[in-house]
């Protein structure tokens, strides 16, 4: 017994070893590019130092005799490093990252057989000794030589400490030792104080019953909502923010800072660009951003595919960098950022970006694609394509052809997004959207056919829905394929009931677009392109938990899990980059993927189609703003003593009608009070007393949108650029040399409650 | 399951009806069998299988037990009952017509080849117990549940879909789809 309980005592002890010094591996890489990039800052060779030292020490108690001479004559050259006597310079990093890699394949060795004796590191060791100045090497060869090496006893640590003896019995409490304790003690006694290390495990289960709990909170708010019961609606709302608070509590116990695992980028970078002559450098920005940890895991694999691939393809080498007039050495941005909800990852590099004219060529090489097709698609979506790829050659970095695709795909299966950015000679940045978590999301909940599907929201970009008389001539067909035509913009739409209830024998909804009430469109982000989904109806936006699916119905690529709603019945979550590929064209196959490109290609000919009369006007504050004219109705003066209180909401007699006005300038200032009048010397008043109004029809009742000056009327042709930055813009665009604003008209006025207006008018 | 009919002299078989046939499954593989539980269809998923419901929080696929064992199954309507059933460590649920009682059979009534007048998969069933008044059948549990719904299913099963749409929309406006099989009806 005792034997077998010594071999387990044994296995555990190599067990912790192999961990611990893994992690610690991890944090000596990073740094040890640190100390190169700033010798003179030598605050991380401690951690460098101790990692080594205990290290050595394991190995030593353990009997991994090799790794015991590695780490010792690492120990050395950096003892020698911190009593100053050796000035840090990239042959002693090149020497210590890799003691850094032997470390690791002893540490695969041991893990595999147990020892490590068949590892010979003297090469390494020997260059590691010939680092160290004169007359601390003389000592040691002096040492050294009466000893076979194999024998297993280190070299001496430095001049003040003689043997290795001296040190083993502790006579002199060797000044290293004690500093090395002192310091881990106090790190151990901060680390008690602050943090507590849980079994990720326990989190996970923790996790699960939150999740169910989430859900019985879910029913029991619908129930109580139907009982009407001032006691139970009470409690029941002391349940709903308590779990509410704990979820949220929870969730933040399981994120972790993103940067956790950047730790290893640099050594990364610092390899490529040795293994391709150029010269990189790494910046790396909000590596505290918090994400759920098996995002972090789950995002690492694309992050360091994207820095192989901006290394390789996007940094020029030094001497084109050179010419270019751009500082020799390229840089690669690493940046994460809370956005919404979500967070962003951005990849930048400073580059030569993408060549457009070169990834067409290669796309017609490859025979992704033929010529007619090839004007009509943008470079950053063949660059996603499987199968692409610009390298020459196949190099050790990259250019295996299997690149893009499979980070947009790992991506995308997060629930999340990527996009490019590019330009000629300045760089190319990737921009990654993940969400927070992957446990719990939020969702909309809609209706197609009989069924309620939820719909996660990290993918959604707004909501539209048409009525009457817009919801009969919104939807178009170009070849019968149907198309909304947003903001000037073409939609392509998909029918959600086209696509799903067909195929559960439920042909209650064949949408039949002339006899349409209202149209509800869930429009979506999908590879870089929008999508408007429509469905029967939104009739929710909730926290739901992803439960997975069975075996039977996991391959479904339309299906991204199962929940169960308030109502205690199961719902459907559907994966929205499933049901896009699938309407234009499934992906992966070639022969898809060629029709896939010709109603791609078809809907950019769409898009270049347009041509939009827009309205330009001048906003709060001066900014110079523009809406479609098509959506306004008519542009009034109004006289200012015209205006009347009625509430909340300031009125005016317009023909027959009785019309709220809406102040853009409350509104920019507080959206929730975009009715609020503003003093009368901040008013846009004329000389001739009246005020500049913009008279917009929503739903047969007319509003108007007081601006603060009219400005002209142009017909070009536009796209918005940039994101939606704050409430009521869509975001900016150059119209004749100048940059506008897209007001946000349709979007503003749907949060709106009108319910009082419509009274107003009928009454 | 090996000992249950060789060793142990009798069996605990839970029994189900379906179609007017006794069904039995083991009784230690039954979770539970709960009437009437809302089913969510999942669209694309093969015909045998009914959907999805919701085991006090825990989504459990059930199987249209009806279209899973006969062979041709000219039958619209869906079974009621939820029966839950735990095979290779995940809950499945079967649908069955009604529940009959837990009975305790002797192995020496066990047959293992069972005459279905070629009408049930015979694959699906185990075996099947001479009772005085009628014959009840064993199913195979694991094989029953073993209806995967793969990739090229969904693919094969859309592409035909599309084909048709694009049949359909090629002819005429989608808007007349309706009238279509008004006309037809």
């Amino acid at each position: 017994m005792a034997y077998t309980d010594d071999e387990k005592w044994m296995k555990e002890a190599v067990e912790v070893l192999i961990s611990e010094t893994a992690e610690a591996l991890v944090q000596v890489d990073f740094e040890l590019i640190e100390l190169e990039r700033n010798p003179k800052d030598q605050s991380g060779i401690n951690t460098i130092f101790r990692a080594f030292h205990t290290t050595k020490g394991n190995a030593d108690s353990l009997g991994f005799n090799q790794l015991k001479l590695l780490t010792h004559a690492a120990e050395n050259l950096l003892d020698e490093v911190r009593a100053g006597k050796l000035v840090i310079d990239s042959s002693i990093i090149d020497t210590l990252l890799n003691v850094v890699d032997a470390v690791r394949s002893s540490l695969a060795m041991i893990e595999e057989k147990g020892h490590d004796t068949d590892q010979d590191w003297s090469s390494i060791i020997t260059t590691l000794n010939h680092l160290i100045p004169e007359k601390s090497a003389a000592n040691i060869r002096e040492e050294k030589k009466p000893q076979p090496r194999k024998k297993a006893v280190p070299a001496a640590k430095s001049p003040k400490k003689k043997t290795i003896k001296q040190k083993k019995e502790g006579k002199k409490a060797a000044s290293l030792d004690v500093v090395a304790k002192d310091e881990n003690k106090k790190s151990e006694v901060q680390l008690g104080e602050k943090t507590l290390r849980v079994n990720a495990s326990i989190l996970d289960n923790l996790m699960d019953q939150v999740g169910e709990l989430v859900l019985a909170r879910n029913e029991i708010l619908q129930l109580v909502s139907q009982l009407n019961h001032d006691g139970f609606t009470q409690a029941s709302h002391h349940l709903n923010s308590a779990t509410a608070e704990l979820q949220e509590g929870l969730m933040r116990a399981r994120l972790q800072a993103v940067g956790k695992s950047w730790v290893t980028f640099p050594r990364l970078v610092r390899d490529l660009s040795a293994a391709s002559g150029k010269k990189i450098r790494i910046f790396m920005e909000g590596e505290e951003t918090e994400l759920d940890r098996t995002l972090i895991e789950a995002i690492h694999d694309p992050l360091v595919h994207l820095i192989r691939n901006a290394s390789d393809h996007g940094i020029e080498l030094p001497g084109e960098r050179k010419k270019m007039g751009k500082p020799q050495e390229g840089k690669i941005f690493i940046r994460a950022y809370h956005d919404a909800g979500q967070v962003s990852i951005e990849v930048a590099d400073d580059g030569a970006g993408i060549n457009p004219d070169k990834v067409r060529k290669a796309a017609l090489d490859l025979d992704l694609i033929d010529e007619e097709q090839l004007s009509q698609v943008s470079e950053n979506e063949i660059i996603m394509w499987p199968g692409f790829s610009t390298a020459g050659r196949v190099s050790e970095i990259s250019g295996r052809g299997v690149g893009l695709d499979i980070v947009q795909t790992n991506i995308e299966r997060l629930g999340g997004s990527i996009d490019v950015h590019s330009e000629i000679g300045k760089g190319t940045t990737f921009r990654l959207k993940v969400p927070l978590t992957l446990a719990i999301l939020s969702a909309l909940i809609v209706i197609s056919g009989q069924n309620r599907y939820a719909i996660p929201r990290t993918t959604l970009l707004e909501l539209v829905r048409l009525e009457g008389e817009e919801a009969r001539s919104g939807i178009e067909y170009i070849q019968g394929t149907p198309v909304h035509r947003l903001r000037g913009k073409l939609l392509r739409l998909i029918f959600l009931s086209d696509i799903l209830n067909t195929q559960i024998g439920d042909q209650s909804h064949a949408p039949d677009v002339n006899e349409l009430e209202s149209v509800n469109i869930v429009v979506s982000q999908v590879s870089g392109r929008q999508i408007g989904f429509v469905v029967d109806e939104i009739i929710d936006n909730l926290d739901i938990v992803v439960k997975p699916l069975s075996r039977h119905i996991k391959a479904i690529p339309f299906l991204a899990g199962a929940t169960v709603l308030g109502d205690g019945k199961s719902a459907l979550i559907l994966d929205v980059n499933g049901l896009a590929q699938n309407a234009v064209g499934f992906q992966p196959s070639e022969e898809h993927k060629q029709s896939s490109i010709v109603s791609l290609s078809k809907q950019v000919q769409m898009e270049s189609l347009d041509k939009r009369n827009l309205f330009i006007f001048e906003g709060p504050n001066k900014v110079t703003m523009a809406v479609p004219l098509d959506l306004v109705s008519r542009i009034e003066k109004i006289p200012y003593s015209n205006i009347v209180r009625t509430g909340v909401r300031n009125m005016v007699q317009y023909r027959d009608v009785i019309m709220p006005l809406l102040f853009l300038s409350s509104f920019f200032s507080d959206p929730c009070n975009p009715w609020r009048c503003p003093p009368e010397n901040e008013l846009p008043i004329s000389e001739e007393g009246t005020l500049p109004v913009l008279v917009y029809a929503h739903k047969g009742c007319l509003i108007g949108v007081v601006i603060n000056d009219i400005l002209d009327v142009v017909e070009t042709d536009i796209t918005i650029q940039g994101a939606k930055d704050h409430d009521g813009v869509l975001g900016t665009a150059v119209v004749r040399n100048e940059i506008v604003e897209f007001l946000d008209l349709k979007g503003i006025v749907a949060g709106l409650d009108l319910s009082t207006d419509q009274t107003a008018l009928t009454g | 399951m090996k000992m249950e009919h060789s060793i142990s002299k009798t069996n605990s078989i839970c029994t189900f009806w379906l179609d007017n046939h006794l069904f039995g499954v083991d009784v230690m593989k039954v979770q539970e069998v709960i009437p009437v539980n809302e089913i969510t269809q999942v669209p694309f998923s093969k015909s045998e299988i009914a959907g999805i419901t919701n085991l006090r929080g825990q989504i459990v696929t059930a199987i249209d037990l009806r279209r899973r064992l006969w062979k041709k199954h000219n039958m619209k309507k869906t079974s009621p009952i939820n029966f839950f059933v735990r095979v290779k460590g995940e809950l499945v649920s079967f649908l069955v017509d009604s529940i009959g009682d837990v009975i305790e059979v002797q192995e020496e009534d066990f047959e293992r080849h069972v005459d279905t007048k070629n009408e049930i998969s015979e694959d699906l069933i185990h075996g099947v117990y001479k009772l005085p008044r009628s014959l009840l059948l064993i199913l195979d549990v694991d094989r029953a549940a073993d209806v995967i719904t793969t990739s090229d299913y969904v693919k094969r099963r859309s592409d035909y879909l599309k084909d048709n749409d694009r049949a359909q929309s090629a002819k005429m406006p989608r808007l007349h789809k309706k009238d279509m099989e008004v006309v037809q009806m």
